[in-house]
């Protein structure tokens, strides 16, 4: 039994069903995400109370609106490397809403540019200075922290560096410092406390400063193995042949560090157009690729972050600085048992009322076993069983090949999502 | 064969297989087998905890001139455990064990060259070999089950990946987080009845079920770490069939900020050790039961300008009611490398 979308399996975690290299064509421009989600006039009492929410809950409204592109943009690459980013670089959300917000508008604005323009501003940006403890490093005694992780898990990995061009680098990131005091929470160097000394990083010695330590991991090759290995397993499968990471590294950095570029190969490689590799969806991939696919629509501000905790992502909150797990990682314990039935619930439990004062609510949810009741609290979303009838209808296909890519005896949507298949992409 | 005979070859088929299995590992009506052997609790601290904060010579001039401020803090209120050794005070439940000749202090545990990466240091822990000795991604006690034909002996009560357990068959089970799942018993007995579901993850579905179902063990923290002991307990006194259990411990990486973040780590610690400790005497799974505590490294000598500490080599590890004694004494003050330890575990305890 084959997949369907052999030549586009790998970006089924997108719901897409376009050629593959019309993507890098057609990149959205960039703007930044709404912070707000009104479904009420403005002047509306609705609206009022709405503020108030919003005002409180910023960051959820923002990730709501940021997993709402990637399911409504017609090209959602941008987003999806933007995600790809956060997963390879990783950082909890800081001490103020603004500082994460800045990372994810970095990740989301210079994610398919160079990597300069990315590391740059991501070794200045306060969520990642808290996060690896950069922000209070002194000549006197540098942190090793960020300029470790720098290495080994954002661009060389582990066997390209030795522990003397940590210890040398963190010296070079030494007395930087950011306003604590707001937004937008300037970075400067606080010359009293950087050490600007002679210091020897991978052979070459030279009064380096944190920039110009990243410039010289910029010219190991090693860095362009490393990202490209990680896009790799992002895009296509958990286990990269190997081919096909030197091919990617090759155009990566011959490119000057673009990403597009790096994604250009990949998307062209025989490797990846013969779809023959697979991977296990993350729990964000599987919320994006359900509405993609079935038209279903996560409406309320907390039902996305709902789904991905119980599904084991919570997004700028990651268990480590090696950011989530890989593959068969996410399928163990209570997350598998989420990911298999969650799904099925979401289209069950849709449609609800509004609010859940009104009649219709109350007697709905009277009626309903404890368990979908506890649910249909939880998560609110829409779906519209009918479109995805005319749609399936103008494609020519079954729901599970639409879905899973493979005929099944049992058509029905839930029996389909709860295939183990729907688990990868 | 006539039917008779085939009766009597049945029965004898059905007894030998019963006493194969073993008087201590037989189903009960839950569909559950029992365990009633030796169990080994395995607490990871993750992150490289300070060994010279928790325990430490006081005569130890180099290490008071390296780190005066930790030191100061280290050692104030600091009890005396044996000769000139002194405990960190927020660690003073422990002192129920020492007392009863329960404890072995391993102060210099670690390997040769050792990597200070974490990832890299704690996968070198877990695999129980170091670096270019081999090639498999497998555990120590992965590959120990392994060879003794166990499927599923480890439980997990986290939910981060780890190396240890993972072998060529036998695998851990995570019980890691407490959200329901009696939400999709629609979905899953549907599922069940019409053959759909692989037998994996039935299995996965029911036994979480039941574990969901079980009495924790009272009086722990509310920290993540004593909800993982008091499932500990659970799973101890319910006599389930897992003869490793897999807890962790976070926030000991402490580059800044050191004499106010691990009091209330070793202090939650001491006294989560010490409510599974007369837990499990009032259910008398004690004597059964073995606690291994170990970090992927120490810390730095010096302090830095941050009220930290660095990543260090050999660190602090703590063998608790090793009945068959690595050490007879209390602190063992010489370099030992991890894998004895982990080869006295398999030997003794497993």
């Amino acid at each position: 039994m084959g997949r369907l979308f052999d030549r586009y399996a790998t970006l089924n975690q997108m719901g897409l069903d376009k050629e593959d290299l019309a993507l890098l064509d057609s990149i959205e421009e960039y703007s930044p995400l709404e912070e707000g989600v009104f479904d009420f006039a403005e002047g509306t009492e609705g609206f009022e109370e709405q503020s108030r929410l919003l005002r409180v809950d910023r960051w959820n409204s923002l990730l709501h609106n940021w997993l709402g592109k990637m399911v409504d943009a017609e090209n959602p690459l941008r987003e999806f490397v933007a995600l790809f980013w956060h997963h390879h670089i990783p950082s909890m959300t800081g001490k103020r809403f603004e500082q994460a917000q800045s990372l994810l508008e970095l990740y989301r604005r210079n994610g398919l540019g160079q990597l300069r323009d990315l590391l740059v501003p991501m070794s200045e940006n306060p969520a990642m200075m808290y996060f690896l403890d950069s922000h209070w490093s002194h000549k006197d005694n540098p942190n090793e922290n960020f300029p470790r992780e720098l290495m080994e898990l954002f661009t060389l990995g582990e066997g390209s560096y030795t522990y003397e061009d940590v210890k040398e680098a963190s010296r070079a990131f030494t007395g930087r410092r950011f306003d604590h005091s707001g937004p937008p929470f300037s970075f400067f160097i606080d010359e009293t406390a950087f050490d600007d000394g002679e210091k020897t990083i991978f052979g070459k010695t030279g009064h380096f400063n944190g920039n110009d330590v990243i410039d010289l991991i910029l010219e190991k090759h090693e860095c362009a193995r490393h990202i490209a290995r990680s896009l790799i397993q992002f895009f296509l499968t958990e286990d990269p042949p190997e081919i096909l990471v030197e091919e990617t590294a090759d155009a990566y950095r011959g490119s000057g560090y673009v990403l597009a570029e790096a994604l250009k190969c990949l998307f062209s490689h025989p490797e990846f157009t013969r779809g023959n590799h697979r991977k296990v969806k993350t729990p964000v991939e599987l919320l994006v690729y359900l509405q993609r696919k079935t038209g279903l629509r996560i409406k309320g501000l907390k039902s996305s972050k709902n789904f991905l905790g119980l599904c084991g992502q919570w997004l700028f909150n990651p268990p480590n600085v090696a950011g989530w797990p890989k593959g068969k990682g996410w399928l163990q314990g209570q997350m598998l048992l989420h990911r298999i039935f969650l799904s099925s619930a979401l289209i069950e439990v849709s449609n609800r009322s509004k609010s859940r004062r009104s009649l219709s609510y109350r007697i709905q949810s009277r009626m309903e076993k404890p368990n979908l009741r506890t649910l249909r609290y939880i998560f609110d979303a829409e779906f519209d069983q009918q479109r995805l009838t005319e749609r399936l209808s103008e494609k020519g296909f079954s729901l599970s090949r639409w879905l899973i890519g493979m005929e099944l005896p049992d058509n029905g949507l839930l029996s389909v999502l709860q295939n183990m298949e729907h688990q990868y992409c | 064969m006539d039917r008779r005979e085939f009766i009597i070859d049945s029965t004898i088929i059905g007894l030998g297989t019963s006493l194969a299995l073993g008087l201590d590992s037989c189903r009960h009506a839950d569909g559950m087998r029992r365990w009633e052997g030796k169990r080994l609790v395995i607490l990871q601290l993750d992150g490289g905890n300070d060994g010279h904060f928790s325990l430490f010579n006081r005569g130890n001039e180099e290490l008071f001139k390296a780190r005066p401020k930790l030191q100061k803090s280290a050692a104030e209120g600091a009890l005396q455990v044996g000769g000139e050794w002194l405990l960190n005070r927020n660690l003073g439940a422990l002192e129920e064990f020492i007392s009863r000749k329960e404890l072995i202090f391993l102060p210099w545990t670690g390997y040769p060259k050792s990597n200070t990466s974490h990832f890299k240091s704690a996968e070198i822990w877990e695999s129980g070999r170091l670096p270019g000795s081999s090639t498999d991604k497998t555990g120590w006690l992965g590959r120990h089950f392994d060879a003794v034909g166990a499927e599923r002996p480890i439980v997990s009560l986290h939910s981060w990946q780890t190396l240890f357990d993972k072998g060529t068959t036998s695998r851990s089970f995570i019980w890691h987080d407490d959200s329901p799942i009696d939400w999709y018993d629609g979905y899953f007995n549907k599922a069940k009845s019409r053959g759909m579901l692989p037998l994996s993850l039935i299995e996965e579905y029911e036994t979480l079920k039941h574990l969901g179902s079980l009495r924790l063990g009272i009086g722990f923290s509310k920290t993540e770490l004593g909800v993982q002991f008091s499932k500990a307990v659970a799973v101890i006194r319910e006599r389930l069939p897992f003869k490793a259990i897999h807890i962790r411990q976070g926030g000991f990486d402490t580059h800044l900020g050191q004499s106010d973040r691990l009091p209330s780590l070793y202090r939650d610690l001491a006294y989560n050790l010490r409510m599974f400790r007369r837990s499990l005497i009032e259910s008398d799974h004690w004597k059964d039961t073995m606690i291994f505590v170990y970090s992927e490294f120490g810390r730095t000598l010096n302090e830095n300008r941050n009220g930290g500490t660095d990543h260090g080599t050999y660190g602090l590890a703590m063998l608790i009611n090793d009945r068959q004694r690595f050490h007879e004494g209390l602190i063992l003050d010489v370099p030992i490398d991890y894998r004895d330890i982990q080869k006295h575990l398999i030997e003794n305890c497993l």
